[in-house]
């Protein structure tokens, strides 16, 4: 059995989602300032991501233990990095394949939630305020991963 | 191989060595971070304990177990070393001596565990050289005794989950 490359990739940049605020995608001394930002949403200049928020140049994270109120933080930020994990675990080559298919419907499940959750607080932003949202490159990349996850099944299926 | 047991090595590792995990990763003129979770065990008077050493955040001075107290050294830092390599290596190993070494694993967490939630109040000022009873302690936990609780929960769940090969 050989790695399954589709359903690692969705985990690898699900890893990245839970842990990266950009990388440089342009290393030309043209183009300064060429960074590729994994925001999820963009509200009134504050871009907020899995870990937390970007606010003037300054980062806030809500992750820790210390307060009961802090699990809703880390409990978003485990829908990502347990997409992550799942990701790559069941795409190793000794993977048990019932397992595996387990272990994509899950991330399949995690994913939808995580876009349902984003999807309702951009609507609720818009209609019930005057700030400014937009999605940010990280949205969009949550449904590469989910169309990544979905692919993995089908080729587990069919193999 | 036992991923979970590979899982519990890792973050044995991680609290081995790190003093916080980095969030929201850029690349800037080299790597750098916007925010952190700090993976202290407890704080008192401004000193952040670790697996590793202290933290003193009045005068930002950083001391490891190896200089503080040999006990704690051998108790906490060197424990902790020594589960999350022989932890790595026995998930690849699926034989009941791989299931001994997990066994191993959760014995040596469960040791830290009790070191520092019993003996390090009881003894504070021979350990630690500072004076805390078991509520200040247990008032001031950092995320690393939470961490070092969920890598308990995966040994044990590691010891039933480990493959045995089939012949």
């Amino acid at each position: 059995m050989k790695l399954r490359k589709t359903g690692f990739a969705a985990g690898f940049l699900s890893i990245i989602l839970a842990f990266i605020a950009g990388v440089p995608f342009s290393f030309s001394n043209e183009t300064a300032n060429s960074i590729l930002n994994f925001s999820i949403l963009i509200i009134n200049n504050v871009e907020y991501f899995s870990w937390g928020y970007i606010s003037n140049d300054i980062g806030y994270t809500s992750l820790g233990f210390s307060s009961i109120e802090n699990f809703i933080a880390i409990s978003i930020w485990l829908l990502f990095f347990l997409t992550g994990l799942f990701g790559i675990m069941a795409s190793s080559p000794k993977s048990n394949p019932k397992h595996s298919k387990k272990l994509y419907k899950f991330n399949i499940l995690f994913i939808l939630l995580t876009l349902f959750i984003y999807t309702l607080d951009y609507i609720f932003v818009i209609f019930n305020s005057l700030s400014t949202a937009f999605f940010g490159f990280g949205y969009y990349l949550l449904y590469i991963i989910l169309v990544l996850n979905i692919i993995s099944i089908k080729i587990l299926k069919k193999s | 191989m036992n991923k979970i047991g590979f899982c519990s090595g890792i973050l044995s590792i991680i609290i081995s060595f790190l003093q916080s995990i980095p969030l929201g990763i850029y690349f800037d003129s080299g790597i750098s971070s916007y925010a952190s979770i700090s993976l202290s065990l407890f704080s008192n008077n401004n000193i952040d304990f670790f697996i590793w050493g202290t933290i003193d955040q009045s005068k930002l001075v950083v001391q490891s177990w190896l200089e503080a107290n040999l006990i704690s050294f051998f108790m906490l830092n060197l424990f902790m070393i020594i589960t999350g390599i022989i932890t790595i290596v026995g998930s690849t190993m699926e034989r009941m001596s791989g299931k001994a070494i997990m066994s191993l694993n959760s014995l040596l967490i469960l040791i830290v565990i009790i070191y520092i939630s019993i003996f390090i109040p009881l003894n504070s000022i021979e350990l630690i050289r500072i004076a805390i009873d078991f509520m200040g302690l247990f008032t001031s936990l950092g995320n690393g005794y939470y961490v070092l609780i969920i890598n308990l929960i995966l040994a044990l769940i590691a010891i039933r989950s480990h493959p045995l090969e089939t012949e």
